[in-house]
């Protein structure tokens, strides 16, 4: 009796973000004795009678234990290196260069990320005035101080882009640009599609859907933010897996009228990571990402996708990519814990027939299921959340696909003939206005659940919800039989 | 009922059905709208856009044309309270007007030319070079937008309004150090109601201007103690006094400003106070409308 590979997979995947996690959040003495312990009682069940069962517990024990305690050394290794890359003169007015690394954000000021070059190593955040505008791919010459970042916002800020500093409204000259950069095609793709919501759609209903469709929020006003948050619909605006499936559903429909289906799901698959790169690369379109190609390499390969390690394999790419992610990144542990919710909490809901009630009976129980598993992060993080999320959530769930079809269709009549393009900008208007509609009606009826919430207590609601949910399985499997 | 790749028929009618409806009305809504809009304005309006510590005025004459007067500040905030007030289905600014090229007044603009067609753009913005007025510059260059160059005693006719410019002479633009010196002061006569505008003017330029009386009178430079004179409220008698201020660490409004124009009997509305402030006028009759409005 062994361990199936694909167990051995999950384990060690699962394993080795625990241990990352642990790492992260500055256990590793603990991690390191409870794993010897671990390992011993392991051990000592493996020599005792050596039953087929006893000894897959044992391998599974030692393999996660391997796997934590090299999560764990992975995190501070790549804290090391990242330290021993980064050579920074901080808090003294110096003179650097380096090349913008991001698509620059242009709010009330303009941020970037920029990349420096020797004899600095690096990167810094930069926040300067809006004009002139800067590119992904601009080398810059830049005069000022950058100071370490500090208080909780550029803390995770910092944490969250990888960057080592902070320079603020330091003196800047563009001396050049990056020859053959791809990240600045892509942005400046991204930029074309904005462009044309923003010529063609008044502000408001520019800004939602270059949120929902590019995940740009640098629009999003202050009032339309907060009705957002009242009304449960925030995640709209971090692109996931319905705009991954939304975007893999149109170019497969084209494609496959051209080329065979087999060329048209690769095709797919890189301009997913394209896409991906060129709305930021934010966790939770990654992870959406990351399961979208596993899905797609699933069908090329005519295997069988196994959710749970799909899930695994999504967190450990994500984990490896941006250690300080797991426990540094809300829109992260949001993205996920949603995910598992709909994956395993879902069907215990009893699922209905397809398109049942035009799918809105199938869109309540996604967006019960995931809300059910975010809500202990939702409260840690914001303090409150809204107790009748799930009426927006549910209208909007399916509205949010066709809006974003609709904004990559405004843009190609954009692209070809802009009259017809504003022509079709008024319908579109007309129904992101409802959309936005909905939002405040959702928003004004806001009821906040506001409770504290502690690592035990949201330890205690997540074993109740996974005993409910075992249970439940158990009943149902259970009667199946009987 | 037979069913094809899992597909049923009936559902699949059905649902293109919803969706046509659906489309129908979203149709019938948008062009409702184009068809309302399309009918020409009749009434004068003046829009003070609250745009934080900056200056924006939407001035709407009868007969639809539409001047935007400065765009205020780099923070987007014009472009957003344009879109709320321009007819979502013409977005369109005849002229732009800018008083001068300084940051809280052309820093807007790029924004506004980007989200909307416009006519052209007037102002003196061969007299500054930061990167904004590049970034200006480039994007009236880039989208063919025409330049006008306004000097005192210029006049703008439309039906029966008209725009008088009351400041400054050539000579001014010549040798100004400051670049409010050089600020636009535009008189804008329409429906029976008049309205200065002047930028970030200071007294001594105020006492020179001397129009006849106005009915609203947007207070020069966010209401510094440096910018409104005693003779000119005096002279002009306004109704109305509208400061466009924002948080700012200058002081603006003066104090002594606010008492001067008290002692004459203007209602005063702050776009920091009361938001964004719209005046409608018409037969010798002035309505506000904004935020906790101290006037009727």
């Amino acid at each position: 009796m062994t361990l199936p590979v694909h167990d051995r997979f999950f384990i060690a995947a699962v394993g080795f973000c625990f241990g990352v996690g642990v790492a992260s959040l500055g256990f590793g003495r603990e991690l390191f004795l409870s794993s010897c312990l671990l390992v011993a009682a392991a051990l000592a069940v493996a020599c005792g009678k050596n039953t087929g069962v006893r000894r897959l517990i044992s391998v599974a024990v030692l393999l996660s234990v391997s796997a934590t305690i090299s999560g764990a050394f992975f995190y501070n290794l790549s804290g090391r290196l990242a330290k021993m890359r980064t050579r920074v003169s901080f808090g003294a007015v110096a003179k650097y260069q380096g090349v913008v690394l991001s698509d620059p954000e242009q709010k009330a000021v303009q941020e970037f990320i920029l990349k420096l070059e020797k004899p600095y190593a690096g990167k810094v955040i930069v926040r300067t005035q809006n004009y002139p505008e800067y590119q992904s791919g601009d080398r810059l010459a830049l005069e000022g101080k950058i100071n370490k970042p500090a208080g909780r916002y550029w803390g995770w800020k910092a944490k969250a882009e990888q960057a080592s500093g902070i320079a603020l409204f330091p003196k800047i000259k563009r001396i050049g640009q990056k020859e053959r950069s791809f990240r600045r095609v892509l942005f400046g793709f991204k930029n074309r599609i904005a462009d044309a919501f923003r010529w063609n759609l008044p502000f408001r209903e520019a800004s939602f859907v270059e949120g929902v469709t590019l995940g740009i929020r640098e629009n999003i006003t202050a009032d339309l933010a907060d009705a957002f948050r009242k009304s449960g619909t925030t995640h709209l605006l971090a692109l996931s897996g319905q705009n991954i499936t939304a975007l893999s559903s149109i170019l497969v429909a084209a494609l496959v009228r051209l080329v065979r289906r087999r060329a048209a799901t690769l095709i797919t698959c890189a301009a997913i990571i394209g896409f991906v790169i060129m709305v930021g690369a934010d966790s939770s379109v990654v992870r959406a990402g990351i399961m979208g190609i596993i899905a797609s390499g699933a069908l090329l390969l005519g295997r069988i996708r196994s959710e749970r390690n799909a899930i695994a394999a999504a967190m450990l790419c994500m984990v490896l990519w941006r250690p300080d992610a797991l426990v540094f990144d809300v829109g992260f542990q949001l993205s996920f814990l949603a995910l598992i919710g709909i994956v395993y909490l879902k069907p215990i809901f009893g699922g209905g027939r397809p398109g049942q009630f035009w799918g809105l009976v199938d869109a309540a129980q996604t967006t019960l299921a995931a809300q059910i598993m975010v809500l202990p992060l939702i409260l840690a993080a914001f303090g409150s959340a809204p107790v009748f999320g799930i009426i927006g959530n549910v209208a909007l769930s399916s509205l949010v696909p066709h809006t974003m079809t609709a904004g990559f269709f405004l843009t190609g009549l954009d692209v070809v003939f802009r009259p017809v393009a504003e022509l079709f900008g008024w319908v579109l208007q007309a129904v992101v206005g409802a959309e936005l509609k909905i939002i405040e009606w959702s928003a004004n009826a806001f009821v906040g659940l506001a409770l504290p919430v502690s690592a035990f207590s949201a330890g205690m609601y997540y074993a109740i919800v996974v005993a409910l949910m075992i249970y439940v399985k158990r009943k149902r499997a259970k009667s199946a039989r009987g | 009922m037979s069913k094809e790749n899992g597909q049923n028929p009936r559902g699949v009618r059905v649902h293109a059905l919803a969706l046509l409806i659906i489309s129908a009305a979203a149709a019938i809504v948008a062009f409702g709208t184009v068809i309302a809009n399309s009918r020409a304005q009749r009434n004068f309006s003046a829009v003070f856009l609250d745009v934080g510590q900056g200056d924006s005025s939407l001035v709407l004459l009868p007969g639809g044309a539409v001047i935007l007067i400065d765009a205020g500040p780099a923070n987007k905030r014009s472009a957003e309270e344009l879109s709320k007030i321009l007819p979502k289905t013409r977005r369109t600014i005849d002229l732009v007007v800018i008083s001068h090229p300084q940051l809280d007044h052309a820093g807007g603009l790029p924004e506004v030319i980007k989200r909307n067609r416009v006519g052209a753009v007037a102002g003196h913005l061969a007299l500054a070079s930061s990167s904004v007025v590049q970034e200006i510059k480039e994007r009236l260059k880039t989208q063919r937008i025409g330049s006008v160059r306004l000097i005192r005693g210029d006049k703008i006719r439309f039906g029966g309004s008209l725009i008088r410019v009351l400041y400054p002479p050539e000579a001014v633009l010549a040798r100004a150090k400051d670049l409010n010196e050089t600020s636009l002061v535009l008189l804008v006569e329409s429906a029976g109601m008049r309205l200065l505008f002047t930028g970030d003017i200071n007294a001594a330029i105020g006492n020179k201007i001397r129009p006849a009386s106005a009915t609203v009178l947007k207070v020069p430079h966010h209401g510094s103690k440096y910018g409104l004179s005693e003779n000119l409220i005096r002279l002009i008698h306004p109704k109305i006094a509208v400061i466009e201020v924002g948080k700012n660490t200058y002081g603006h409004p003066a104090p002594e400003i606010l008492r001067i124009i008290g002692k004459y009997g203007a209602c005063i509305l702050r776009t920091d106070q009361n938001g964004t402030i719209k005046i409608t006028g018409g037969n010798n009759a002035v309505r506000v409308t904004a935020k906790n409005a101290p006037c009727p």
